[in-house]
């Protein structure tokens, strides 16, 4: 193939089928595609390979990168500020924190009151996270089961202390009203060991125990702490607020679930069956009946404890759920290194150069011997076909003189 | 914000300050970025963490960026540099370049897409990442040259030569399956 029936290069071919060419050399690619089987061949080829690449296909991206992204989010330095400080986020941010102001200024209020006058606390308009908040300041008597002296639970991973895992409810317990509290807070946090430090200290402090633990990432690249903690309910917001102070909080929401039907009801089904149990038993006592009578009744008793024991199960987990909130928290390093592109370093600019250079040197050379190759035959066939005899002719004029 | 904000004009609002913009750079760039990296790194949850400091680093420099190229180049460029740095930190930039697992996805031929991960693994790892900036991240042959500041026509020879070995592994693959079925 030469360069009269072939005027492409199949580099240039591929570059056509990538819309790289510019529209005058495009034209001509695309005209001699038209009549050239071997470059048709090649773009089929060409769109194969595409097309069979286009076979891996990723699942789409996870949802969590939005909420860590703005998690990782470092506050707004000052020398940023200015330039996006309009009238209007003036406006936005003042209102922002007249809300937080007020906020704090009604939720220390609120508990205040509730504590002054629990029966009452329930007749406040407040949010379903305040009112629980308040239910449970307003009942001193449960809160000494709930939240142990500080000295006597220290922090512990991987397992519910004892008053959580055993707690049996007392009679007034149960006709109180059993609330769940959850809290979520996201951190960034400039020094990642001082916060690390600084959890051990709150969980320890607050009576509490780290559900779960977890450290990604490693230096100098941000880490990325992920932790369910465990507060007594009691205490859970004094918890969150030295939490708050590990960090800058990017993202925090509180929560609360009243569970006391919940609980009520377990409690009255396993009073059922244990009222169940005793008559099964008093039965199986008596023998009475004949022998299938007493199996059946064995297989009843059976039954019924395994229920009890399933319900139970149930209402100690509930009871820990009410004794302990639970905190989910995310603390990310904020990030230190620096990816702006910038300009291209002038060792790599060098570099670039080098091999700009050497595959000018290259392609010099492949031309070259390309254009002698091309030469040489014709070259060699009229030297011989005319030099020859013209140098023979000469010698013959030269020699009677 | 409408729609069709370029990605300059939506930069130099990120650049302003604007949370919007933000949110819509995101939207817009979430997809591209997350595939940029399932495709490169062994562990999703560290492409996931990648995919993010991709864009907290986008987000920090905006107030220093300046238009100079596109802005696709540029977050890809962001992308790169994270990837290479990731990679050098954990010293596994040849062994293991792509994701180990199986291609997840809703691929029409699960073994096509295996086969596709592998082929690409066998690449030379600069003809690799030039072809895939090229079919999977949609960048033109300038993009690339930028993002990874090698000469334009290194570029074209790299790509050439990609496609052409997997030109020859898709034609072995056939012949294979063919003498498979006979």
């Amino acid at each position: 193939m030469n360069a009269t029936e072939h005027p492409i290069d199949p580099e240039e071919l591929t570059s056509y089928y990538d819309g790289e060419l510019p529209p005058e050399r495009a034209s001509a690619v695309q005209s001699h595609v038209a009549i050239c089987p071997a470059c048709q061949a090649l773009s089929r080829d060409l769109g194969r390979v595409s097309r069979n690449l286009a076979a891996w296909t990723i699942e789409p991206a996870p949802q969590t990168i939005a909420v860590n992204v703005r998690a990782k989010e470092p506050p707004v330095t000052p020398s940023f500020r200015p330039r996006w400080l309009t009238a209007r986020v003036y406006t936005v941010s003042g209102l922002a924190a007249a809300g937080v102001v007020l906020l704090f200024a009604i939720v220390p209020l609120n508990m205040t009151r509730a504590r002054q006058q629990p029966a009452t606390a329930s007749a406040t308009n407040r949010s379903a996270t305040m009112t629980s908040a308040s239910r449970l300041e307003g009942r001193p008597a449960e809160i000494p089961r709930a939240a142990p002296p500080p000295s006597a639970a220290p922090a512990r991973v991987g397992g519910l202390p004892q008053a959580a895992r055993t707690g049996q409810p007392s009679q007034g317990q149960t006709q109180s009203p059993r609330v769940v509290r959850t809290a979520s807070l996201q951190i960034l946090a400039k020094d990642f060991d001082a916060a690390r430090a600084s959890l051990d200290r709150i969980v320890a402090e607050m009576g509490g125990f780290v559900g779960n633990l977890e450290i990604r990432g490693t230096v100098p690249n941000a880490r990325l702490l992920t932790a369910t903690l465990r507060f007594p309910s009691s205490r859970l917001d004094a918890a969150l607020k030295s939490l708050r102070a590990v960090g800058t909080v990017v993202e925090e929401s509180q929560g609360s679930d009243d569970v006391t039907e919940q609980a009520l009801d377990l409690e009255a089904r396993i009073a059922n069956g244990r009222q169940t149990e005793k008559r099964l038993t008093d039965l199986l006592q008596k023998r009475t009946g004949d022998l299938s009578d007493v199996l059946a009744a064995e297989r009843e008793i059976a039954r019924v404890r395994e229920e009890i024991e399933r319900l139970d199960a149930q209402r100690q987990n509930l009871e820990s759920r009410v004794s302990y909130a639970s905190v989910s928290l995310r603390i990310t390093e904020a990030e230190k290194a620096n990816m702006n592109l910038g300009p291209v370093p002038l060792a790599t600019r060098l570099w670039n150069a080098f091999v700009d250079g050497f595959e000018t040197m290259f392609v010099s050379v492949v031309e070259i011997s390309i254009v002698a190759l091309r030469v040489a035959p014709a070259l060699i066939f009229w030297t011989a076909l005319i030099g020859v005899p013209l140098y023979w002719l000469t010698r013959r004029v030269r020699k009677p003189a | 914000m409408s729609l069709v904000t370029t990605d300059e004009q939506l930069m130099a609002d990120v650049k302003a300050g604007s949370e919007r913009a933000c949110e819509t750079l995101f939207a817009r760039y979430r997809e591209p970025v997350w595939g940029f990296f399932r495709r490169r790194v062994p562990d999703s949850r560290r492409a996931e963490e990648l995919a993010q400091d991709t864009f907290v680093a986008i987000l920090q420099a905006a107030p220093r960026y300046e238009p100079r190229g596109a802005l696709r180049s540029y977050i890809f460029g962001i992308a790169y540099n994270i990837l290479v740095a990731d990679r050098r930190r954990d010293r596994r930039a040849d062994s293991v370049p792509l994701a180990d697992d199986p291609p997840a996805g809703p691929a029409a031929d699960p073994s096509l897409a295996l086969w596709v991960r592998d082929a690409l693994a066998r690449l030379d790892a600069d003809d690799r990442e030039i072809l895939m900036l090229r079919e999977y991240e949609d960048l033109s042959y300038q993009e690339i040259a930028d993002v990874r500041a090698m000469p334009l026509n290194t570029v074209r020879s790299r790509l050439f030569r990609a496609r052409m070995a997997l030109r020859a592994a898709l034609e072995a693959r056939h012949a294979g399956v063919g003498h498979e079925r006979d």
